[in-house]
């Protein structure tokens, strides 16, 4: 279960409903029709109690390299900052101005306040959903 | 649970045992949703159209509104759907009250991101376009807007913001926030939390040059689940 005081999310990742990230493929291109029915599917599966949730903290799979197109128009950027999370993978980068980016694609999940940032998974999620009984 | 495919919607248990065929393939059934009394079921006919069946599937469903599309439920079971947007004709936000009662909430919604009511059912959060929307990929530059379903009166939240969810208590939106970079031509997103009264709007992500599609409220309201999908995204 991850760990975010005692709250668990379930992801679907390319139309599947998660049980563990790590056991599905993935993919690095989605279509925008895709994309909008999955946004339809992310209400969906509030309704489904068959939820699974994501192994947090159990998260053990490594953050796979970004397959994500790098910004090539910026001249001058800061000097950066990588932070980890409490897990030790990736999940921003900060910036010289203080600001937090997200490193890559995936899942996060942050504090009201902005402060606490984790990539509780690191695949192209369609929909995702808290589970109801969830603290946090 | 609901789901539909092949043109057809089944209820099935979240065991998968006891499955039911609502609607038999053919009937063009896409987005199915429950109403919050469990006994209806809201759906987007393909070919357009938002249809009302009775969960047992003993009786034919019922055309609500020709064309439309986006449909949500209030918490307490009004039904709210896009018109879409025609030659001449701008699209509307309507509402169909308790008694069948059909009434336009609000004129210039766009249908991308369904309405969102708050977990009240007294205010409805919706994007509309705004006055220079630019078509991106698949963005748009948007204005959230708040609806009250009762009273008709709206206001805007929000100028270059989309994907609007309200926290449990209903006092806060997450949104994402869309601001163009000049020079370089570049969408900004961050995800933003604001009051549902426009007040204390602050920053908790930056999502750089990744797409933020979407946010989800922890039950408790302490943290939100944001989806980040690869994208730059140029703007035109």
């Amino acid at each position: 279960m991850l760990a975010l005081d005692g709250a668990a999310v379930v992801a679907r990742i390319n139309g599947q409903t998660a049980p563990q990230v790590s056991g599905f493929a993935r993919s690095a291109s989605i279509g925008a029709a895709e994309l909008a029915e999955e946004e339809r599917a992310s209400a969906a599966a509030a309704d489904d109690d068959a939820r699974s949730t994501i192994s947090g903290g159990g998260v053990t799979q490594p953050a796979p390299p970004s397959t994500a197109p790098r910004p090539t128009t910026p001249t001058t950027q800061p000097p950066a900052m990588t932070s980890t999370t409490s897990t030790g993978r990736p999940a921003t980068t900060t910036t010289a101005s203080g600001r937090q980016t997200v490193d890559g694609v995936g899942l996060y999940v942050v504090s009201e306040d902005g402060t606490d940032v984790r990539r509780v998974s690191s695949e192209i999620v369609g929909g995702f959903s808290w589970s109801r009984t969830a603290g946090g | 649970m609901t789901h539909a495919y092949g043109g057809s919607l089944h209820i099935v248990n979240a065991d998968g045992s006891g499955a039911t065929t609502v609607r038999a393939a053919g009937d063009g059934v896409l987005t199915p949703d429950w109403s919050p009394d469990g006994r209806r079921i809201a759906f987007h006919r393909s070919g357009g159209g938002i249809y009302v069946v009775d969960v047992d599937g003993r009786s034919p469903a019922t055309l609500v509104e020709p064309g439309a599309y986006g449909q949500t439920w209030t918490t307490d079971g009004r039904l709210v759907v896009i018109t879409p947007e025609l030659v001449g004709v701008q699209s509307s936000l309507l509402i169909f009250d308790h008694d069948g009662t059909r009434r336009v909430l609000a004129r210039g919604a766009r249908g991308e991101v369904q309405p969102t009511p708050s977990p009240n059912g007294r205010l409805v959060a919706y994007i509309s376009w705004s006055p220079d929307s630019r078509r991106l990929a698949f963005f748009s530059y948007g204005e959230i807007w708040i609806v009250d379903v009762v009273g008709g009166s709206s206001r805007q939240l929000i100028p270059g913001a989309d994907y609007p969810t309200w926290s449990p208590d209903g006092r806060r939106l997450a949104v994402v926030d869309e601001q163009e970079t000049r020079p370089g031509g570049r969408l900004q997103m961050s995800v933003q939390i604001v009051g549902a009264d426009g007040s204390d709007r602050h920053t908790v992500l930056h999502s750089g040059d990744f797409v933020a599609l979407g946010t989800a409220w922890s039950p408790a309201a302490r943290h939100i689940a944001v989806k980040i999908v690869t994208g730059v995204l140029p703007v035109f």
